[in-house]
């Protein structure tokens, strides 16, 4: 494959017809746009936040009081709601979704797996404000009574399920975030499932390997590189989303262990606040929040690319 | 046949709409509505010009003026010291509508009986030194709250916003201890935030026993109980088109500036929390537009305010409107 592609590309560069070089020349332009308009964000970005990095130094981003009357400002209780609210959808989701591209790759019949597998691509395709306030709306309630209610009262002496019970919360964001990335995950991995060469399979149950066995040694090893892309895509899907858990989160810039507690996320007090920031120091240190977002979000990207990439060194290409 | 002709009535009709002048406005959300409505109006009045508005928001319309990349602006709340110091022209304030905060609530056992509050109460609940609904200085003034064994969620507005700035202003006026500070993104002590009206209003429907404050306009329109508050003369006032008006009225009387803040206005039927909104307009415009804005602004202060009410918006009581137009003439043309 990989022969094949860069033989490929010589032959594209030496080619001395000028329609051909004019073409190449124009998507080359192309692809430099892409980089200008990513450094152009990142100097934007690191140009406006300056004023606030100056004041308040690296502690920016490890101090949790954020306080426009004060002028006093640190990232990390939002940083704190932004990944508790990520993981949190990650570890709900991550099961349903695997399971549910198993399902639709290797089990249903396709007279069912065609309307399943429509549905769960039409998942995607909802707006977030959608999600939102159906969170708001629906969603919330349920989980204040049955889910928090037993929660409450049955685990209250796990730190995560004591304080009060208002339904909203890093509880309610999480499952919505959950909720989100389920087709996102789901979708990749059915991808991944489907390209694995049907001779894997026939072969490992020709070995004498019962259904379940054949799935977990040709299906999820094999897909391994795969699946932890399509879960690190779902997260940063969770990390990045506005909306929906601005919606159903409370709003309240605060660490607190308890899942029932409100709390604000990185992306939420963007929306919040950015369009009526009270000072330009409030103005600058929103955009400094922005800059987490944007390394945090860059450092999720390169450990889904390197984890990837190392699993597929380990299994071989798929 | 029927389609080219279609098509030549359009082309026919684009160098009226290429001819007619366009003028851009942005900024605050809050009189939108209100607005809209004015533009709709009065561009059948003035076919000449087309006003276009944007509801950014207060802050945003105000950096898009200081840039020069507007006609005119609006906002909540006039212009501070460093935002007029950044304004390379002068820039004049023209009230146009009233606004409210008013203090709904979600308490079923409570029925349709008013509920009474202080500025002092107020205070204590949004800070959290009061904490349920049957504390004794509630009980004082409600008689019924004492079986409500219940904790009181307070509600705010988790966007920046004019409807927060009044509220903390309001509250910083008239109960000494609030520590919290102003303005229109707080670091509330208690609480859930919501995002917008609506966001506040579908967490007060979720949850019993909540409490926060909205835009009047807002409550009115939808008909959500609101809380009676005690004005400085000693009067327990609803918010309504009525109160409020008259509190902007009673705070204009002396030779005060409708730039100055008329929270905790001090006549016997005045609501203590409302404020203007104002169009911002610049003192020096080219001849061409500056005549359709001011054009548009006297008509807005006289015909645009019989609009006002059937909008739940409040019209502007007839000395502040005397005083918009004094302003008025103090724009040039060049």
């Amino acid at each position: 494959m990989s022969i094949h592609s860069s033989s490929y590309r010589q032959k594209k560069i030496a080619d001395v017809h000028v329609g051909d070089k004019i073409f190449y020349h124009i998507l080359q332009c192309f692809g430099w746009m892409v980089i200008a308009v990513f450094a152009g964000l990142l100097i934007l970005i690191l140009i406006q936040s300056g004023p606030a990095l100056k004041q308040f130094g690296f502690s920016f981003f490890f101090t949790h009081e954020w306080d426009s009357w004060k002028e006093n400002f640190g990232a990390l209780s939002l940083i704190w709601g932004t990944l508790v609210t990520s993981f949190l959808a990650l570890i709900l989701a991550v099961p349903i979704s695997i399971s549910v591209a198993l399902f639709l790759n290797e089990l249903a019949p396709s007279w069912l797996a065609r309307p399943l597998n429509f549905t769960v691509e039409m998942l995607v395709a909802i707006p977030s404000i959608v999600y939102g306030l159906w969170g708001l709306f629906i969603l919330a309630p349920i989980i204040r009574n049955p889910i928090q209610t037993f929660l409450g009262s049955s685990l209250s002496f796990i730190p995560f399920f004591q304080g009060p019970r208002y339904g909203i919360g890093m509880l309610c964001g999480g499952v919505i975030l959950a909720i989100m990335i389920i087709p996102t995950i789901s979708s990749i991995c059915k991808e991944v499932f489907h390209s694995i060469p049907y001779t894997h399979r026939e072969s490992v149950l020709g070995m004498g390997a019962t259904r379940w066995e054949m799935l977990k040694i040709a299906v999820l090893k094999g897909g391994q590189s795969g699946i932890i892309g399509a879960v690190i895509m779902g997260l940063g899907r969770a990390i990045g989303e506005t909306m929906a858990v601005t919606m159903v989160i409370g709003n309240k810039p605060h660490i607190s262990l308890s899942l029932f507690e409100p709390a604000q996320t990185m992306a939420s007090i963007l929306a919040n606040q950015y369009a009526e920031a009270d000072s330009s120091l409030h103005l600058s240190a929103l955009t400094a929040v922005a800059l987490a977002l944007f390394i945090i979000s860059l450092i999720v990207n390169s450990l889904s690319f390197f984890l990837t990439w190392n699993t597929k060194k380990q299994f071989g290409d798929l | 046949m029927k389609f080219l002709k279609f098509l030549y009535l359009i082309l026919l009709h684009f160098p009226a709409s290429a001819d007619s002048l366009l003028i851009n406005g942005a900024g605050a959300t809050f009189p939108y509505i209100l607005y809209s409505k004015w533009f709709s109006e009065y561009s059948k009045i003035n076919t000449s010009a087309k006003i276009n508005y944007r509801s950014i928001g207060s802050g945003g319309g105000i950096r898009q003026l200081i840039n020069g990349t507007l006609d005119f602006g609006a906002s909540d709340i006039p212009m501070n010291a460093e935002e007029i110091k950044k304004s390379k022209h002068p820039i004049i304030h023209i009230p146009t509508t009233l606004s409210a905060v008013a203090l709904t609530y979600n308490l079923p056992l409570l029925k349709n009986k008013p509920l009474l509050m202080t500025p002092e109460i107020i205070g204590q609940i949004f800070d959290g030194s009061i904490k349920k609904w049957n504390d004794p200085k509630m009980i004082a003034l409600n008689k019924n709250l004492a079986e409500l064994n219940q904790n009181i969620v307070v509600v705010y507005r988790a966007d920046g916003s004019g409807t927060t700035a009044v509220f903390t202003e309001y509250l910083s006026k008239t109960y000494p201890n609030w520590k919290i500070g102003k303005g229109k993104s707080i670091n509330w002590p208690v609480g859930i935030g919501g995002k917008g009206n609506e966001g506040v209003l579908g967490l007060v429907q979720k949850i019993e026993g909540s409490f926060a404050y909205v835009a009047m306009s807002y409550a009115l329109s939808r008909n959500l109980p609101v809380t009676h508050i005690k004005n400085s003369a000693g009067f327990f006032i609803q918010p309504s088109i009525r109160s409020v008006q008259s509190a902007a009225q009673t705070s204009m009387k002396k030779n005060k500036s409708y730039l100055e803040s008329i929270v905790n206005a001090k006549g016997k039927e005045d609501y203590p929390i409302s404020s203007f909104t104002y169009l911002l307009i610049y003192k020096t415009m080219t001849q061409k537009t500056g005549q359709v804005i001011i054009d548009f602004l006297k008509w807005a202060l006289k015909e645009g305010q019989n609009y006002s009410s059937q909008l739940y918006y409040v019209p502007l009581p007839k000395n502040v409107i005397k005083k918009a137009q004094v302003e008025i003439k103090k724009i040039q043309l060049k």
